[in-house]
């Protein structure tokens, strides 16, 4: 206990050592009463918890691919442009301008791509009427959105002054910081979150890419399973086929970025095709032949315009973030697409109000999340230095290092408060733009998840370190086959179950990645393989 | 060229600077000494405008660094510590984007990088990625980006960080041809030798204090020194620096 303490007081968590980490379990225990309150609340209204946990899903991953759309230099205000351009002639008004106008663009030829494939479904569907208006309602919002973005910056500096605007962005921007921490903490942690996931993930097997592939076939099974609608099996199903893509996609652009294009650029020189920036090379030709420069007067704008132009193409991070999230939407919304179907029962003189207002409502429910999080993150990385910035005492109330209970009980705390912002953010925000429905839905399953959570917690808390400390109590053999087997199990089952009812070919290929999973978790258990595989692996 | 009236700055309730004043003259090299967290950076940075002071006026080139830092900006050269470059461009496309931003034209600015890269000996990379380079060349594609625009005034922190020794040779006798010609120039640094050589005036900063100003021989001569090494350890507190070094000599024991 006293290694425990002294590692806290070193992580400058003064309040844990001296009060034990008990306050922060009794908060745990307040917080998880009060979303027992509010989930029994809201169940008794609504009973579609397992759309509502796709919903939630899509969620999640449409945000995690936004972060990482915004999260390189090439779009955003990156702190370490500071080094480089502070004592440059560029006034800090001009570096945002252009950095907002670049957003502006790339958000909107981002949502073109996401919605494109909606709109064609349209078209085929001989609702041309119904596309027009989704192609419309798209420019209006990204316009709509950055003229407000924009006029509001201004008005708010000019009325307030920059000191004051400030301040108050700073406080926007500690609550926005914290409602997408708390995302990106519960997304990452979602596979961990899962009572039957915990085991497999934390015996060192989560950065395994077939790992990604998990929670998608559970959410397909589960509905299947408890959902007697074959529209909702289908809307399903093509859910699931495209988390499945987007999976594999997110996985690959969050952790071989690197690893990916060296053996990319290796297979190129191989093949005498030259090196991967060659590949970017026709979109950068197509984009010099507009002549955007001449449109802008400013020689300083028109260079950092250009510059920004190029980062984009030429940061191997960047290339590949919008290269793949180009594909991945095309492939997202392809699937999602499957399961836009009117209602039969439709009078069809009402049949095209219908379509073009649920048409714009899910339209602005994607482009509105999207705008959000870009904002938000553009937001946080800009204002980085600021004294708000909660990155820094996020590593004292999280201390990865600490190995103890105590640690555990922080962890809970901060996921519960993370969660709470999160809660409070995502009501906010759904109930001023859609219905209270999808409020109540939301929180209905993020009850779910946080109350796994805390079991998980609270059943495992030796398994809910980091990759690093695990290596010290590195599981026994036995104990891994004998937690990750009814895991794979439980999933092969359903997806059986699954296969066999409906005869859809997504669960076909679930079960076929489900095998795949077996085989590698058998070969994962082998105890001479898995020590070679320790021997490669990073 | 460069004036500093009580410049003072407050992170927090830390005084990282505690009313630093000097003067540079047009045509010197000012030495900026100081130890470790010292002050220097922060000054460097006030006067190149990307900072604000928390008090105390600067002016550089004849312009306020607060009131008009564009005016400033546009008329100084810096080479920074670290991190200076985007490593995914070229040496060419660096600097034909701090050319534009610098607004120099078009035509002169084709003719001069070519010019400059060749001067340091880096014209057969002028296409290849500056994440190629190592170190010493990027530090020298950092002082061409600084000399492009021919500034008034030059701010260079540890310049000749990790140039080989021809290049070091080089540069100082560069700096020296700039200065003879009317160029200003700051200097911070650590190494005490090429301070010496170099500088026409130095000034030792300790704690966010200036300790010491003034020409070698005043500096040397005022504390009864052989050396500015001698003048630097006396003034930044050599005793204390003694007894820790006796001090953690006997804990490794």
């Amino acid at each position: 206990m006293k290694q425990n303490l002294g590692q806290l007081r070193l992580s400058g968590t003064a309040w844990a050592s001296t009060s034990g980490g008990w306050w922060a379990f009794a908060f745990s225990c307040f917080f998880l009463l009060l979303y027992g309150i509010l989930s029994l609340f809201f169940i008794s209204f609504s009973r579609d918890y397992f759309n509502g946990l796709v919903i939630a899903y899509t969620i999640l991953f449409v945000v995690q691919a936004f972060l990482i759309l915004t999260n390189f230099s090439g779009l955003v205000a990156a702190p370490e442009d500071f080094d480089r351009l502070a004592f440059r002639p560029i006034s800090s008004s001009l570096y945002f301008y252009v950095k907002v106008s670049l957003i502006s663009f790339f958000s909107f030829i981002w949502a073109l791509c996401f919605s494109f494939p909606v709109t064609l479904w349209y078209l085929f569907t001989s609702y041309p009427q119904v596309s027009a208006g989704f192609l419309l309602g798209i420019f209006l919002q990204t316009f709509f959105i950055i003229s407000l973005s924009m006029l509001g910056y201004i008005t708010v500096v000019k009325r307030f002054g920059k000191q004051k605007f400030q301040t108050v962005l700073d406080i926007f921007q500690f609550l926005f910081t914290l409602a997408l921490l708390g995302i990106a903490y519960l997304q990452q942690n979602l596979f961990r979150i899962s009572a039957i996931g915990t085991p497999i993930l934390l015996q060192g097997l989560r950065d395994r890419w077939w790992v990604f592939l998990l929670p998608s076939s559970w959410f397909a099974s589960l509905t299947a399973f408890f959902v007697n609608d074959p529209m909702v099996h289908l809307r399903i199903a093509g859910l699931a086929g495209g988390l499945l893509t987007f999976s594999l996609l997110i996985y690959i652009l969050t952790r071989l970025p690197g690893g990916y294009l060296m053996a990319l650029s290796e297979v190129l020189k191989e093949t005498g095709a030259g090196s991967p920036r060659k590949l970017f090379l026709p979109f950068q030709s197509i984009l010099n032949q507009i002549p955007w420069e001449r449109w802008i007067k400013n020689r300083t704008q028109r260079t950092l315009t250009r510059f920004f132009f190029t980062t984009i193409f030429r940061e191997p991070k960047s290339r590949m973030t919008l290269l793949t999230l180009v594909v991945v939407s095309f492939l997202f919304i392809l699937f999602l697409s499957f399961g836009v179907k009117l209602p039969e029962e439709i009078n069809p003189a009402d049949r095209y109000l219908f379509s073009v207002t649920r048409t714009l409502e899910r339209t602005m429910y994607f482009i509105s999340i999207f705008y959000v999080m870009a904002v938000a993150h553009f937001l946080n990385l800009h204002l980085q230095h600021s004294r708000y910035y909660p990155a820094s005492w996020i590593y004292y109330v999280v201390p990865h290092k600490a190995s103890s209970i105590l640690a555990c009980y922080w962890r809970i705390l901060f996921t519960l408060v993370a969660s709470l912002f999160l809660l409070l953010f995502g009501v906010f925000f759904l109930r001023f733009a859609f219905s209270w429905l999808m409020v109540q839905e939301l929180i209905v399953v993020f009850w779910i998840l946080i109350l796994s959570t805390q079991l998980t917690y609270l059943l495992y808390p030796r398994f809910l370190f980091s990759a690093s400390e695990s290596e010290e109590r590195k599981p026994s053999h036995k104990l891994l086959m004998t937690l990750a087997v009814p895991a794979v199990a439980f999933s092969v089952t359903f997806a059986l179950i699954l296969s066999l009812s409906k005869g859809l070919p997504v669960f076909g290929l679930e079960l076929i990645l489900l095998t795949g999973i077996g085989w590698v978790l058998w070969r994962k258990m082998e105890p001479g393989v898995e020590k070679r595989l320790e021997d490669v692996e990073v | 060229m460069i004036e500093a009236i009580n410049l003072r700055k407050s992170y927090g309730n830390t005084e990282v600077l505690k009313g630093v004043s000097f003067q540079v003259q047009k045509g010197e090299i000012y030495g900026y000494l100081g130890p470790n967290g010292a002050g220097k950076t922060t000054t460097l940075r006030i006067l190149t405008g990307m900072m604000k002071p928390t008090s105390g006026t600067a002016k550089v080139a004849g312009f306020s660094v607060t009131e008009e830092p564009l005016q400033v900006k546009r008329r100084i050269g810096v080479v920074p510590e670290s991190g200076a470059l985007y490593e995914y461009l070229t040496p060419r496309e660096f600097l034909t984007f701090c050319g534009d931003l610098y607004e120099i034209p078009e035509k002169i600015l084709h003719q001069r990088i070519p010019e400059y890269l060749e001067f340091f000996h880096l014209l057969p990379h002028i296409d290849a990625p500056l994440s190629t380079f190592s170190k010493g060349m990027k530090q020298k594609v950092v002082l061409i980006s600084a000399l492009l625009h021919d500034p008034e005034v030059l701010f260079l922190d540890e310049p000749l960080s990790g140039l080989d020794v021809n290049a070091a040779i080089l540069v100082k006798d560069l700096l020296k041809r700039l200065s003879s010609q009317g160029k200003t120039i700051f200097y911070s640094s650590h190494i005490l030798e090429v301070v010496e050589r170099l500088c026409h005036r130095v000034a030792v900063i300790d704690e966010g204090l200036i300790l010491s100003e003034g020409k070698m021989e005043e500096l040397v001569g005022g504390e009864k020194a052989q050396t500015l090494e001698e003048v630097f350890r006396r003034l930044t507190k050599e005793g204390e620096e003694n007894h820790e070094v006796k001090a953690f000599v006997r804990a490794l024991q």
